[in-house]
């Protein structure tokens, strides 16, 4: 899983069906800085801080089994520690 | 999911039998903001992507979770194409 802060989101109204009822996520992950992808279905806003689990785990999550996904928010963080890089 | 942008067109006239009828993109990785990436990906598309399109990409298994692509040797497929990605500072 990854530790990354939501920064956006993606509009795309040409997509597989079975993504439709989903809001995509641009999420940057905390120590690298990478961005990616998640499908997000626990209403994460820009700025929160989330954990997002990848691959096969990622259709395990509510709602996502057998559909093309494989990064979702699992998690919305209240608090992290974390040292500083 | 990854955000690509597409390249052009991969044809193969020699390759597994389960690819038959596979539409194949070459797609470099890029940035939110559209700076390109390293990386470039051949990748499947059912959606009917073109060349200058930003689109999103899954890796892993879970490029065989469509109808078209279940059972093909595939492991990147794109699920959508990108009209826009807003992304605050």
């Amino acid at each position: 899983m990854l530790l990354a802060r939501v920064v956006g989101r993606v509009n795309s109204a040409r997509r597989i069906g079975p993504l439709d009822p989903f809001r995509l996520l641009v999420v940057r992950t905390e120590r690298t800085g990478r961005h990616y992808v998640a499908v997000d279905t626990h209403g994460a806003a820009p700025g929160e801080l989330v954990v997002t689990t990848s691959a096969a785990a990622a259709r395990m999550c509510d709602r996502l089994e057998g559909i093309p996904v494989d990064l979702c928010v699992v998690a919305v963080v209240d608090d992290a520690e974390v040292p500083a890089a | 999911m990854i955000l690509c942008r597409v390249l052009g067109h991969v044809v193969s006239s020699r390759k597994d039998a389960r690819l038959e009828g596979a539409k194949l993109l070459a797609v470099v990785e890029v940035e939110p903001g559209g700076a390109e990436r390293d990386e470039l990906h051949v990748v499947a598309d059912t959606l009917g992507a073109g060349a200058g399109d930003t689109v999103l990409v899954v890796i892993g298994s879970a490029a065989r979770m469509t109808g078209p692509t279940r059972g093909q040797p595939i492991d990147a497929l794109v699920v959508g194409i990108v009209d826009s990605v807003d992304v605050q500072a």
